[in-house]
């Protein structure tokens, strides 16, 4: 790519359109990656019309042409007013672009642009869970079966809608610095509740704190997570872990 | 004359330190790699970090992680007080802050001030100091931020 770090030529464009017009160019260069098939405007297309059913082929080829053309023309607007940015702009607007690809590319499956979350308290520390990997949620009050030879996390078998859950420590698997008890201490003297999130499996907590709805934006996602896998950002207002349960799952398999 | 100056510069630069307390002794870091110096609010922790990660702080919408200095020089823990302070600093590319007993002042010291001494501190302290000085007939120990933390450590401070 052409720099022209140097080039004075005036130009009528304030920076702030100057900005939007590169952002427009690094989303729709963001976008290229998993797009670049014409299959989103077709499909728009169709979306218009949904009952004509009778355009030919031709005409959505022409149409996919001629919308084509039109954001290409875009692109080699923004395409110009990039390079007569400072170099430094430049190189910040390219790391930020990759910065967002990289997240982008790290998020889980589950997340959505709004994610809905349960706020749930697991020794003192607040912990949010997206409500779309939990499949119930009650209150600990039942007969709890402990188990012999299990792991220290196991905290026993309840009855829960007529199938039997196993409850899993929580601060056990992921922050078991934080446990001074001993694992028979702490099958006893349990509260609290449990939040279902497995076939036969349910995560305890100490307390329901609120369930929240977070934007993308409003958490800082670890791009990578080779250790505390189950952590996948902060949710940077309140400071607390995203909890990815699916992440916890297969680390309780592993065990 | 210009060029005796210059070489006196480069053979023997002039460095500022920010000195810090912890316990009894006073360190100094780079003030280059000092971003900002915060009273101690609201520090959150963080399930399954290594011991010595206090948690993290909110600085205006970016997630920052505080290290326990004392905890990760060997030193034992204190409650943290009104002279308590987080010293933000970037290093290895990463910003972190690094808790301390309280911050002293700035001071100007010649490279040539700063003795190595391989053997001050513990075992786990003496990796991260660079040297001694010697100020007002007190002892200066300085720090290199850079090796407070491995390579793994340091790659891994970005992503609490």
């Amino acid at each position: 790519m052409q720099r022209q770090a140097d080039n004075k030529t005036p130009r009528e464009t304030s920076l702030v359109e100057s900005e939007e017009a590169v952002f427009d160019l690094l989303e729709s260069l963001l976008q290229e990656v998993e797009e670049k098939s014409p299959t989103s405007v077709e499909t728009s297309l169709k979306q218009e019309e949904p009952q004509s059913g009778q355009k030919t082929e031709e005409k959505v080829a022409a149409d996919t042409q001629v919308q084509s053309e039109l954001q290409m023309e875009q692109q080699t607007d923004n395409v110009k007013i990039f390079e007569q940015l400072p170099l430094d702009m430049q190189e910040r607007l390219i790391a930020q672009a990759t910065e967002e690809l990289k997240i982008k590319n790290s998020l889980p499956a589950w997340v959505e642009h709004t994610i809905p979350c349960l706020l749930v308290d697991v020794e003192g520390i607040e912990l949010a869970i997206p409500l779309i990997l939990l499949s119930g949620i009650s209150a600990w009050d039942q007969e709890t079966l402990p188990m012999p030879t299990q792991p220290d996390w196991h905290l026993g078998v309840v009855e829960y809608r007529g199938e039997n859950i196993v409850i899993v420590d929580t601060a056990r698997l992921i922050m078991p610095e934080k446990i001074t008890q001993g694992a028979e201490e702490r099958r006893e003297n349990h509260a609290g509740h449990f939040l279902r999130v497995g076939q036969n499996l349910a995560l305890s907590c100490d307390a329901i704190i609120e369930t929240v709805s977070l934007k993308q934006d409003e958490v800082r996602w670890r791009i990578t997570r080779k250790a505390r896998s189950w952590a996948v950002g902060i949710l940077i207002e309140r400071l607390c872990v995203l909890l990815d349960t699916e992440e916890l799952l297969k680390e309780i398999n592993v065990n | 004359m210009t060029t005796e100056v210059d070489e006196t510069v480069t053979n023997d630069p002039e460095i500022q330190l920010v000195t810090f307390r912890l316990k009894d002794e006073t360190y100094g870091i780079n003030v280059m790699q000092v971003q900002e110096v915060l009273r101690v609010a609201e520090i959150a922790p963080v399930p399954g970090a290594p011991h010595y990660v206090l948690g993290i702080i909110n600085l205006r919408g970016n997630v920052v992680t505080v290290i326990d200095t004392r905890v990760r020089f060997g030193l034992p823990s204190a409650e943290i007080d009104d002279l308590s302070r987080i010293i933000v600093i970037e290093s290895e590319a990463q910003v972190v802050g690094i808790l301390v007993d309280s911050v002293a002042e700035v001071v100007d010291l010649n490279a040539s001030e700063i003795d190595s001494a391989p053997n001050v501190g513990n075992e786990e302290s003496s990796r991260y100091i660079q040297g001694v000085a010697s100020r007002d007939s007190n002892l200066l120990i300085v720090v290199d931020l850079n090796k407070l933390l491995s390579d793994e450590e340091w790659a891994e401070m970005s992503m609490f």
